[in-house]
């Protein structure tokens, strides 16, 4: 190399490298859930996000689904009536769950959602571990019910058919108000949620034998229930959710 | 040295992060050295330089051994500061289209520079558009062999020698109007 040349490199010689440069990078990467799942396995990881989640959801979340299931079983007590069962249950259970995802998943009354938002796990995932958690809890709930109100003779029908009322509306109706709560916002959920409540409480009890209202009456009776259109259409609204959220939410990508 | 690094690398996609420090302990002069004069700049140097640490990190598992581990750590290190360097630095004064010139072997014209402070040298390899500077910059500071820089940024040998060429010209150039500017 000519002395010119070298005199080039020379002058191109750089300072020295920092030397906690690896450390800086580890600091940096410690929220990143995909070195989080390599390092300590997927379990450990969905272990700690839903342990984070449970801990962001308000404590009034869990308590109104608590209060409104353990009414439901405290006023069926006393009527002693075995066939109401099902329709309280099937009224309540679905109605819980809900309101608590779209308590829980919209944007609006969501005081863990800023937190969320600075973390580098993907929208998608806090949204699934949300719903599982809040819906993972209204199941247990229900179930809880209607195992008390079997073991209390206060069902005639069996604990499957009592399960069989509740399980696809409360399927339905949550995916149904997690997509609006997503798509739209929580009020819209929570309206839209109790309006098609309330169509399930009404439809039956109006005789009307007009054009537009039997169809009407016989939608409300086939999706009001486990089957499988009900199932189905459950799992294309949460199809549809989680593609909606990564398009809903913006947050910091990792680098 | 090759199958040294291939081990640490190897530890690194199992998650070991002083294989890293080690790793990046070998390589640290020549990888900051690149990313601080490709930059222009020692913060954002250093903050290209945490990219790459990241990525090595992320992406350790998936080295297949066709390359050099070294060749492959600037591979990353140079797609990360072209990353950063296409939205923080502006349209740069293109030296790329200066006539070309004879390879610069010693000459008078040089042998006038031989004594330029390392400022103005500083300053026009800065005005080198960013590929002529990368190669520059690798054989210069990173002292990789022009088969090396071909590896790292994915072009025959041919077209590294060629861009070199022309870096080194456009160099010259760019020293002789810094120096004619300061007389």
């Amino acid at each position: 190399m000519s002395e010119f040349w070298q005199s080039i490199q020379d002058a191109l010689r750089p300072g020295p490298p920092p030397a906690d440069a690896v450390s800086a990078m580890l600091r940096r990467a410690a929220g990143e859930p995909e070195l989080v799942r390599r390092r300590h396995g997927h379990l450990w990881f969905a272990a700690q996000l839903l342990t984070a989640q449970m801990r962001l959801i308000r404590v009034s979340v869990w308590l109104a689904s608590a209060f409104v299931m353990a009414f439901g079983v405290l006023v069926l007590i006393p009527l002693r009536q075995g066939g109401l069962s099902e329709s309280v249950l099937a009224m309540i259970a679905p109605f819980v769950a809900a309101a608590g995802i779209a308590g829980v998943c919209g944007p609006e009354r969501d005081p863990g959602l800023e937190l969320t938002a600075a973390t580098a796990t993907s929208p998608r995932t806090v949204l699934v571990a949300r719903v599982a958690l809040v819906f993972g809890y209204d199941l247990v709930l229900a179930l809880g019910a209607s195992l008390a109100l079997v073991a209390l003779g206060l069902d005639t029908s069996g604990l499957a058919a009592l399960i069989g009322a509740w399980l696809g509306p409360m399927a339905l109706l949550s995916s149904l108000c997690l997509l609006l709560a997503v798509a739209v916002g929580t009020t819209a959920a929570f309206t839209v949620g109790l309006a098609l409540w309330l169509a399930r409480l009404l439809v039956p009890s109006l005789a009307l034998d007009t054009r537009w209202f039997v169809p009407v009456a016989n939608a409300v009776k086939v999706l009001w229930a486990t089957n499988f259109v009900s199932g189905v259409l459950a799992a294309a609204l949460l199809a549809a959710t989680v593609v909606v959220v990564g398009r809903a939410y913006r947050y910091p990508s990792a680098a | 040295m090759r199958g040294t690094d291939e081990v640490l690398l190897r530890r690194v996609a199992r998650g070991e992060a002083d294989a890293l420090t080690a790793l990046y302990r070998r390589h640290a002069e020549g990888l900051f050295g690149f990313l601080q004069r490709l930059a222009g700049d020692r913060m954002l140097a250093e903050e290209i330089l945490q990219d790459t640490l990241l990525a090595v990190w992320r992406g350790a598992e998936r080295f297949e051994g066709r390359a050099q581990v070294r060749t492959w750590l600037y591979g990353i290190a140079r797609r990360q500061a072209h990353n950063r360097l296409r939205s923080v630095r502006p349209a740069e004064t293109a030296l790329d289209d200066v006539p070309d010139v004879a390879e610069p072997a010693a000459g008078p014209e040089e042998l006038a520079l031989v004594r330029l402070d390392r400022d103005q040298v500083l300053a026009a390899v800065a005005r080198l558009g960013l590929r002529h500077r990368e190669v520059v910059v690798l054989a210069f500071v990173a002292e990789l062999s022009q088969a090396e820089i071909a590896d790292v940024v994915g072009v025959p040998v041919g077209t590294v020698k060629s861009r070199l060429h022309h870096a080194r010209a456009a160099l010259v150039h760019a020293l002789a109007e810094l120096e004619g500017t300061q007389r």
